[in-house]
């Protein structure tokens, strides 16, 4: 390797503020609106309840992020508040955030979430103080009681001792509860709290949510706790949908949550820098009536793919075949290419044959799924 | 002739990771052990996940699986006598390969934990254990408050590592990044995004310490040569579209690059065939040179 002696530096912010027409040039962004904003004229802050923090609409989510690097970047650009969890990475996450906030510490809220399992004093207080060394910081913004099914965990008398101690000692800030299943149930027991215990929830919320989660984060608003969303592209787990979302449709996704005024901030899970160069400017951004086509569209492109495997519609199929099963081999081939997956899979279905006996399917799916059609392309790719 | 036949091995190794043994293709549920010493047994109660519902176990960190390619996932407890409510948790993960298995597993893994030989790697923890093993990932878990859990931990991982397929080598890809500099135990695959840029595609990375400094090498898998060279290519043009200035020129039959990265610091790339090594993370862009000869130097075919 030959020498060559260069100082190629400059400046980090400006990095990022041209880096954004970079990644168009090599097609990496697809938004047109966005290329050319300056993140400092896109941030929008939101006030986090009662709890008076002012926060940037969008959240970073470093769950999934693997590089400090580009955690930091999104807080450089001026997002102001960070989401991780005790249990993300086997607490690597809550390493990995800790690197993207050296010398930052002060300008940033750091949320994060005792474990599961935590249901006593000793295990919440063995928690935080690891994350608190694996944030290395003397104390947490937010912490919060992860993944409630029900309001029962919140109201365990140990449990909020902890926690009122761990706030008396100064180690965490404020308190709040997060929940994927029975939503609207967990919000109203923390809205209707007379104790006012929790200050804030984190919810899955996005354009494909029942109503009545947005009207439960309404009436959480109303009485002064704060709420964060999450989710907010439908789950990228469904793995259909992830590999078909473009980039004015994760937008619209974004811009949809922030719509709802009920909702402080937005969580988005980025991996990259493309990701975060999406999605800040989005925070000044209105949703328009073209966001809400796209939005409906997406949701129709999904729907085809999106079996949810509830299998009541089995019990309307006369031959009882697994359609679910199916369902589920059609995903496999169609929606991951997993073909081999896909054929193992429908070659469990011992009643398959059965399907193609009757002329017309007659069973119905309570989601309007084209049952017929779905088994008669399974034919097609499996027999 | 010493590379041909490295070359050939390389490629043997590779070939039987990526062909699943005839073990590979049991049903996953039975490569968990019915019970383990001293006196533990599955309550019966296996539990499968696939990717459309792996969320359900553990919530969003399911997305951190899809993308390495994640089949199936079974989890069962175990009990002893007079345990009481107290258990152990095995959950397997049949990842898309030995590769994708050991990423996984790296994401959660850290230099400073307690190494156990089991499976291909496997460390162990207060609480729990994990290794990983062929294209299985394995995680040992204690549900209540256990005593001892280490020892009980080490023999199911080892009831487990007996029931998976044999293949207990480390993927050859992560022996790319074997140089003396390199950090032991930080090595980590990414299967897409390598470094939070897309368009670098999937690679390995890992720590290593150069003069003084923490430095990250890093191996970017293409699929060709020419996926490899554009790989570079769209780098640099990146770079320089952000006002990065960039030097690219040719270098021993492959494409040398070094430029400052506004994220990473000073960045020397080097691509080799459908790899691209390199060292971020570097105070001058050419302090690395010497690290990324020594990485080239690793890859299948090389001198």
């Amino acid at each position: 390797m030959s020498n060559r002696d260069k100082d190629h530096s400059i400046n980090r912010r400006d990095f990022l503020k041209i880096g954004v027409a970079g990644a168009a040039s090599l097609g990496l962004v697809g938004m047109s609106g966005v290329l050319h904003a300056d993140p400092e004229q896109t941030l929008v802050y939101r006030t986090l309840g009662r709890t008076g923090l002012k926060i940037t609409t969008l959240s970073f989510g470093a769950m999934l992020t693997p590089e400090p690097e580009v955690i930091r970047a999104g807080l450089d650009m001026g997002i102001n508040y960070v989401d991780t969890a005790r249990r993300y990475l086997n607490g690597r996450s809550e390493e990995i955030v800790s690197k993207a906030l050296v010398g930052i510490r002060d300008k940033v809220y750091v949320a994060t979430k005792t474990l599961p399992t935590s249901n006593t004093r000793e295990a919440i207080m063995k928690d935080v103080e690891t994350s608190l060394a694996n944030l290395h910081t003397d104390y947490i913004d937010v912490i919060q009681l992860h993944n409630l099914d029900s309001p029962a965990r919140a109201f365990i008398p140990e449990v909020r001792e902890a926690y009122a101690a761990l706030r008396k000692q100064g180690k965490v800030r404020f308190l709040g509860v997060t929940t994927h299943t029975n939503q609207a149930q967990v919000i109203d027991a923390v809205v209707n709290d007379p104790d006012k215990f929790f200050d804030t929830v984190l919810v899955a919320y996005n354009f494909q949510s029942e109503p009545s989660v947005g009207q439960a984060i309404a009436r959480a608003k109303a009485a002064g706790i704060g709420v964060v969303a999450m989710k907010i592209q439908t789950g990228a787990y469904r793995r259909e949908a992830a590999q078909t979302l473009k980039p004015e449709q994760a937008a619209a996704a974004l811009k949809w949550v922030l719509q709802d005024t009920n909702v402080t901030t937005a969580i988005a899970g980025m991996k990259t820098l493309d990701h975060i160069k999406q999605m800040m400017p989005v925070m000044a951004m209105k949703l328009t009536h073209a966001d809400e086509r796209t939005l409906s569209r997406y949701g129709e492109l999904i729907a085809p793919y999106y079996c949810r495997l509830c299998a009541k519609c089995e019990s309307t199929c006369p031959n009882g075949v697994a359609i679910s099963v199916v369902n589920r081999a059609l995903m496999y081939a169609e929606g991951y290419g997993e073909y081999g997956l896909a054929k193992a899979t429908f070659d469990e279905v011992s009643t398959a044959s059965l399907c193609s006996t009757c002329s017309t399917c007659v069973a119905r799916c309570v989601n309007g799924l084209d049952i017929g059609r779905k088994m008669e392309r399974a034919r097609s790719i499996f027999a | 002739m010493r590379g041909f036949i490295a070359s050939v091995l390389c490629i043997m190794a590779a070939l039987a990771a990526a062909c699943p043994s005839p073990a590979a293709q049991r049903a996953l549920e039975t490569m968990l052990p019915a019970a383990f010493t001293p006196g533990w047994t599955a309550d019966g109660k296996v539990v499968t996940y696939t990717p459309e519902n792996l969320y359900k176990y553990i919530d969003g960190e399911a997305e951190l699986y899809l993308p390495y390619g994640f089949r199936k996932a079974v989890t069962v407890m175990y009990v002893k006598a007079g345990s009481g409510d107290t258990g152990i948790v095995v959950n397997i993960f049949e990842m898309g390969s030995p590769l994708d298995a050991f990423g996984i597993y790296a994401n959660y893994r850290s230099p400073t934990l307690k190494r156990i030989e089991v499976g291909a790697e496997g460390f162990l923890d207060e609480s729990q254990l994990m290794f990983y093993q062929d294209r299985y990932f394995v995680q040992v878990e204690s549900s209540g408050a256990l005593t001892q859990e280490g020892p009980v931990f080490l023999a199911c991982a080892e009831a487990v590592s007996r029931n998976l397929p044999g293949n207990r080598q480390r993927p050859l890809e992560v022996e790319f990044l074997k140089v003396a500099a390199t950090v032991p135990l930080t090595e980590k695959y990414y299967a897409a995004g390598i470094l939070g840029y897309g368009f670098l595609g999937k690679g390995l990375t890992a720590e290593a310490v150069l003069e003084g400094a923490l430095v990250k090498p890093i191996v970017i898998l293409g699929a060709s040569e020419e996926t490899a060279k554009k790989t570079l290519a769209d780098y640099g043009k990146y770079l320089k579209n952000a006002g990065a200035q960039v030097e690219v020129a040719n270098d021993k039959g492959g494409l040398l690059l070094h430029a400052v990265d506004p994220l990473y610091k000073g960045v020397v790339l080097f691509q080799s065939g459908r790899y691209v090594v390199g060292v971020v993370g570097l105070g001058e862009p050419h302090e690395g040179d010497e690290l990324v000869t020594r990485l080239a130097g690793r890859l299948p075919g090389a001198q």
